[in-house]
């Protein structure tokens, strides 16, 4: 077990920066993802923690330890690679054994050890096999065993489920979930999937660009998120983000400093009448397009500030015809110019309303 | 490779404070320094020492090499049993790779097809391709016997005159070149057809969908899909046969009458029986620069028009 | 294709033309074998010998120290097998897995010995060898052929085709370069060391050039050579005796060819493509 610290870390790949001094700090037992589009640099964060990638400038502590010059096999990291990276011409039994046999563990200690693993992730019918004859899942567990094994102060995932099927991917989720729990090692689990960041870790590292947009908990990254960046990229679909010129009617209430304003598709409404709620603002709107997912009905609507995407948990709307787009005030964000998240907008009925509720 | 290069960076930070010369640095050289040394050794040196002995007189046993400039050179050019060799070796070259390649392709396009038949035709053919050149040469001057040779039989057979196959100046290479091209045969097509199964299925029933007749289809898709196999055989095919000695030297010894004389069997008689090295390492080095100036001409010319998948 | 009967007819015929240009020599090779002299000048051919004439295999053995030639050939063929492959394996590891400062000379200079053939500069490694005092023994035979420029080539682009990712996860594994080497990179390029080893194993046995030119006397000797001075007897060949002892040349490869067939030709084929 142990606390990870990335102290102002970048990586220079021939001149062109990919991470850009990064400082973090990844708590004991945690089960941190690190997510964010193709290319941002999770992969190259996760090499250089295991120390395949030498960092151009910081230091990297694991336990308390500065292990900047410490050789991948003296790091005490196990690592699952997206595509596995079974050793293709040795048996499960062989793959999982490899890493204790060159590390010298007595013969009679290894079997009892692969024995075990294999009964926890539910291989021991498949010991003789060779990954080629193993389906995606159980490859899966294999690689899982084979880091597991070692008992290593921290795990390291990159983009393990990715190349599952949907139904399997949910599956290994919810194992990797409990693994984590049983274990308590930290597991650092990178992917670009925010629904899979959302469900699973207890900490959330957004990454664009080899910057950290924002390092929180899933629910306060989906709540307040950190900048513009981080709103779009977690929610789907996105948040709904306009020029602040765009809501004329606002102008007075915002603050001076927002430039953007945005909105979580889940909360806007979508009514066939117009119904003047207060607090509302009310646009008149026509549909685009329309996505049944059953519960939930997507819509993509235009109006004159824009398109947008209205997620309605009510009985869908029929195409035609016009309708009107009801986005309540108090759920919407502003962002500055800089694109950082501002605080919380303060309405004045807003405080009536908490006055009234004292009252 | 990045990877490599890192872990050796990190080994090397530790070596460093040891204090020792780097092992992590001289391990690379350390691993190619065997073959290295026997490259050195056996095919860099001599060719440095061939081109100083083109230089130079000698005849093996006294003890001074003397220099005589180009001498070597312009008697070899003026000799016309080595314009003879010249002649000869680009003749048998040419027909012998020409020959080879243009029928293994025929009998690839013939021969590509599932089947215990076809599979069995294609391991005959190939066979005299592992077995020893000693072998080949010797049952060919068998069945090449001017008088109880099976060819001249069966020519009879059919009515027509015997053939002094080996005997005759005017046969003589081209019968060299027939045993070339039966012994060569089944690796081209071999080749081929290994070329042609990794054709795309795709592409031809594109083209059968726009119907692409089947002489088009041939040009347009298997040629150009065939011409990095066809650029290697090639290459491998003039290289091979430049140096070519083993048939020559059982089955006609150069002759008769020095028309069968190519490159390596010429060195190997100035050098082993006339004892004259300076002559018979300048026709070396004039061959090494035939093979150097026609693999460079032969990349440079048709890589470009190669098509590489 | 064309499936009338008159073509399938003509496609039948040709097949069976092809058969015999290239297994009739091979059978008159072998009838030949067991005539006796007088039925190898006998016109029209005979093809089955009236009876079979097993001395003339015992003529051939005799006809010189075939014994010796034979251990030669063993020994030289094992010995450069076992050199090559001690000398290919961490050259092309190098090649393929590490930078080091010169690297690309060394490889070109690989390149450029794998473009030039031994046969071209027999001459100065003659009399480099005879300068060595190793002309005319075995060494003569083997050392030349230590290391093979080829083998590298193929090698090393076998071990450039591992996955980076296999070799993190045998590093975090604690595993060594050597561990690396031995119980991942071999046995992921076995079809290529196969394909080596069968390459390198015929030519070699079959080799007639260089022993020719680098041994004077019977103790360097190997077959090939043996064989092809049966034929130097006075009064001239016996074609029987010399087809025999080419039958007793042959006859290994062909029985590893009749077993490792499909090896074989995937193997040739293979560096063919490659
Ligand atoms: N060895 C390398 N040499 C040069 N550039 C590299 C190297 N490795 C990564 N990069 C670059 O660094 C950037 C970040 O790459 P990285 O692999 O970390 O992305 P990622 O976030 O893991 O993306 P993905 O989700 O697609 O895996 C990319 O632009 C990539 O091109
Ligand atoms: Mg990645």
């Amino acid at each position: 077990m142990a606390e990870i610290r990335l102290d102002n870390i970048s990586k220079t790949f021939n001149g062109d920066q990919v991470v850009k001094n990064i400082s973090l700090t990844i708590k004991d037992g945690s089960f941190t993802v690190l997510v964010g589009p193709s290319g941002c640099g999770k992969s190259t964060i996760l090499r250089m923690l295991a120390g395949f990638e030498q960092q151009t400038e910081g230091d990297i502590w694991i336990d308390g330890k500065r292990v900047n010059d410490l050789a991948p096999s003296k790091r005490d990291i196990a690592m699952v690679f997206q595509n596995y990276a079974l050793y293709p011409t040795m048996t499960v039994k062989g793959n999982i054994e490899f890493g204790l046999a060159n590390r010298k563990v007595p013969k009679k200690e290894r079997n009892l050890l692969i024995a075990e693993i294999a009964e926890i992730v539910g291989l021991s019918d498949h010991l003789d096999k060779k990954p080629d004859k193993l389906s995606g899942g159980q490859r899966q567990r294999v690689a899982l065993a084979r880091a597991m094994v070692k008992k290593p102060k921290v795990f390291i995932l990159d983009e393990p489920l990715s190349n599952l099927d949907a139904k399997l991917r949910t599956q290994m989720r919810t194992e990797l979930i409990q693994l984590h729990e049983k274990l308590g090692t930290t597991f650092v689990y990178v992917t670009h999937d925010q629904v899979e960041a959302m469900s699973m870790g207890d900490e959330i590292i957004i990454l664009n660009k080899g910057v950290v947009q924002q390092k929180a908990a899933p629910i306060d990254v989906y709540q307040s998120p950190g900048n513009l960046f981080a709103a779009e990229f977690i929610g789907q679909p996105p948040m709904n983000v306009f020029k602040k010129e765009e809501f004329h009617e606002l102008q007075d209430a915002l603050p001076e400093a927002a430039a953007y304003i945005g909105f979580r598709p889940e909360h806007a409404g979508l009514a066939l009448e117009s119904a003047h709620v207060p607090h509302t603002i009310e646009l008149e709107s026509e549909i685009l397009t329309l996505e049944t997912l059953g519960a939930e009905t997507v819509y993509k609507v235009k109006n004159r500030v824009g398109t947008m995407n209205i997620r309605s948990f009510t009985a869908p709307v029929s195409k035609r015809g016009k309708c009107f787009a009801t986005i309540p005030m108090e759920k919407l964000y502003a962002f500055g110019a800089d694109q950082t998240a501002l605080p919380a907008l303060d309405f004045p009925f807003q405080k009536e309303a908490a006055l009234n509720g004292v009252r | 490779m990045a990877f490599a290069k890192v872990q050796l960076d990190m080994e090397e930070k530790k070596a460093e404070r040891q204090g020792f010369l780097s092992w992590v640095k001289l391990r690379p050289y350390a691993m190619i320094f065997p073959a290295i040394f026997i490259f050195c050794l056996f095919f860099i040196y001599p060719i440095g020492y061939m081109i100083y002995l083109s230089f130079h007189d000698w005849n093996f046993v006294s003890p001074v090499k003397d220099f005589v400039g180009t001498s070597n050179f312009s008697y070899l050019l003026s000799d016309r049993d080595f314009r003879e060799v010249i002649s000869n070796s680009f003749i048998y070259t040419f027909f012998t790779v020409f020959l080879t390649i243009s029928l293994s392709l025929l009998l690839a396009l013939w021969l590509n097809r599932g089947g215990t038949v076809y599979s069995f035709m294609q391991a005959s053919i190939f066979s005299p391709h592992i077995i020893s050149l000693v072998s080949v040469s010797m049952l060919w001057m068998w069945i090449m016997d001017a008088d109880y040779g099976l060819l001249n039989w069966f020519l009879n057979l059919i009515g027509m005159e015997s053939v002094m196959w080996l005997t005759s100046p005017e046969y003589a290479l081209t019968s060299l070149i027939l045993v070339a091209v039966w012994k060569g045969i089944g690796f081209n097509t071999l080749v081929f057809i290994a070329g042609l199964q990794s054709i795309p299925k795709d592409l031809y029933e594109a083209a059968e969908l726009d119907h692409t007749p089947p002489w088009r289809r041939f040009l347009k898709i298997t040629v150009p899909m065939l011409s990095p196999t066809l650029f290697f055989l090639t290459i491998i095919g003039v290289i091979n046969s430049f140096q070519v000695f083993e048939t020559i030297n059982l089955m006609t010894a150069g002759g008769p009458i020095n028309s069968t004389n190519t490159f390596v069997y010429y060195i190997y008689q100035y050098g082993f029986q006339f004892f004259k090295i300076g002559y018979a390492s300048a026709a070396g080095v004039i061959l090494l620069v035939i093979l150097s100036v026609l693999t460079v001409v032969y990349f440079k010319v048709l890589s470009k028009r190669v098509h590489y998948r | 294709m064309n499936s009338s009967p008159i073509f399938k007819i003509a496609n039948g015929i040709g097949l069976v033309l092809l058969f015999i240009i290239f297994a009739v020599p091979f059978v008159w090779m072998a009838s030949t074998a067991f005539k006796s002299l007088g039925e190898t000048m006998t016109f029209p051919p005979v093809w089955i010998p009236e009876t079979l004439q097993w001395q003339n295999f015992v003529e051939a053995w005799n006809s010189g120290p075939f014994l010796k030639y034979f251990v030669n050939s063993v020994v030289v063929t094992l010995l450069i097998l076992i050199l090559q492959f001690a000398t290919i394996i961490p050259a092309a590891y190098a090649f393929a897995r590490y930078e080091f400062p010169l690297k690309n000379f060394f490889f070109a200079l690989t390149m450029i010995c794998l473009m030039i053939p031994s046969q071209l500069i027999f001459l100065p490694v003659y009399l480099n060898l005879s300068s060595w005092g190793i002309l005319d023994t075995i060494w003569g035979l083997i050392l030349p052929f230590a290391t093979s420029a080829f083998g590298i080539f193929l090698l090393r682009q076998s071990f450039m085709q591992v996955p980076e990712e296999l070799l993190e996860a045998a590093r975090l594994d604690d595993a060594s370069e050597w561990q690396i080497i031995r119980k991942i990179m071999l046995p992921l390029a076995k079809p290529v060391l196969i394909t080596l080893a069968l390459f390198s194993f015929i030519a070699h046995w079959n080799d007639y050039f260089w022993p020719l030119v680098m041994t004077t006397t019977d103790q360097a000797r190997t077959l090939p050579l043996g064989i092809a001075m049966l034929r130097q007897v006075e009064g001239g060949a016996a074609w029987n005796v010399v087809m025999a002892g080419n039958l007793l040349l042959v006859l290994p490869i062909l029985v590893i060819f009749f077993f490792a067939q499909k090896h074989i030709i995937r193997a040739f084929v293979y560096t063919g493509v490659k």
